[in-house]
């Protein structure tokens, strides 16, 4: 049943899922500037108790003292070094110890599935984790007049593309040597995503 | 199926989700500094309270039209 008669408003969980989402992608693929970690020491705050709320709220404290410039440092030295940074993001060297191995083409088989296309100009592989959090957004939101997938094919995306991994590279952000801002992106990024695992399993 | 989502968003939304949700769509936007052009603004009327879901700048996917 993936029949989808219209464009309904997204609920408000899945509207907070579509931001953590984005969120995490576009601190995946460039620091954060000022506005942005502005903008995160000002938000509100969750509900407390979990652990997604105690690591968004670390997040909060980790960007009110941050500044642009030392973000884009860290940033550089965790994820692109000279030669190689200290986190590899990639989903085929976590499953494989290769980059650009079969993983990538299981990924990019699903894709073209799922009918999503790389924008034009962008070089990075696709099971780059910000690539991977940018298609969750988009299957969980939609895009422009395209409607949001099921559950079911965002649970199997998930369960093929991020299930086997995320924990894996989280922990390594989380020990990279030069992780100070990016250990508390790594701690909301496994929070979070243990929470999505825990709601598909619900939907099992 | 009905009964399942049900349990599924009170598991979500027991968390606070919406809360923070909110927050991270307006971030997601906010962060949007790079080309205007490219920024499609989507409404989100049920969020309220003005807050916007603005498209991902870093939008590396888009469905392909046939």
């Amino acid at each position: 049943m993936n029949v989808v008669t219209e464009n309904l408003p997204l609920t408000e969980e899945d509207l907070a899922r579509a931001g953590l989402y984005a969120l995490l992608a576009r601190l995946l693929h460039a620091a954060p500037d000022a506005a942005l970690l502005d903008v995160i020491a000002q938000a509100d705050e969750l509900a407390a108790g979990s652990e997604l709320a105690k690591t968004w709220l670390a997040l909060q404290a980790a960007s009110a003292v941050m500044d642009a410039e030392a973000a884009a440092q860290e940033y550089e030295q965790v994820f692109i070094g000279l030669g190689q940074g200290e986190v590899v993001p990639y989903l085929s060297w976590h499953l494989t110890g290769f980059l650009m191995e079969e993983p990538l083409a299981k990924l990019r088989e699903d894709l073209a599935a799922l009918g999503l296309a790389r924008d034009a100009g962008v070089g990075e592989p696709e099971d780059h984790m910000a690539a991977i959090c940018e298609v969750m957004r988009v299957l969980v939101a939609g895009d422009g007049d395209s409607a949001p997938a099921s559950v079911e094919q965002q649970r199997a995306f998930f369960d093929r593309h991020l299930r086997p991994w995320y924990p894996k590279f989280a922990a390594q952000m989380a020990a990279a040597p030069s992780a100070n801002y990016y250990r508390a992106v790594a701690t909301l990024l496994r929070a979070y995503m243990d929470v999505e695992e825990q709601a598909f399993d619900i939907a099992d | 199926m009905e009964k399942t989502n049900f349990k599924r968003r009170n598991f979500l939304l027991g968390l606070g989700l919406g809360g923070v949700g909110a927050a991270a769509a307006l971030l997601a936007g906010k962060s949007a500094a790079a080309p205007e052009a490219e920024t499609a603004v989507v409404e989100t009327p049920q969020a309220g309270k003005g807050y916007r879901l603005s498209e991902h700048v870093q939008t590396y996917y888009r469905k392909a039209r046939i």
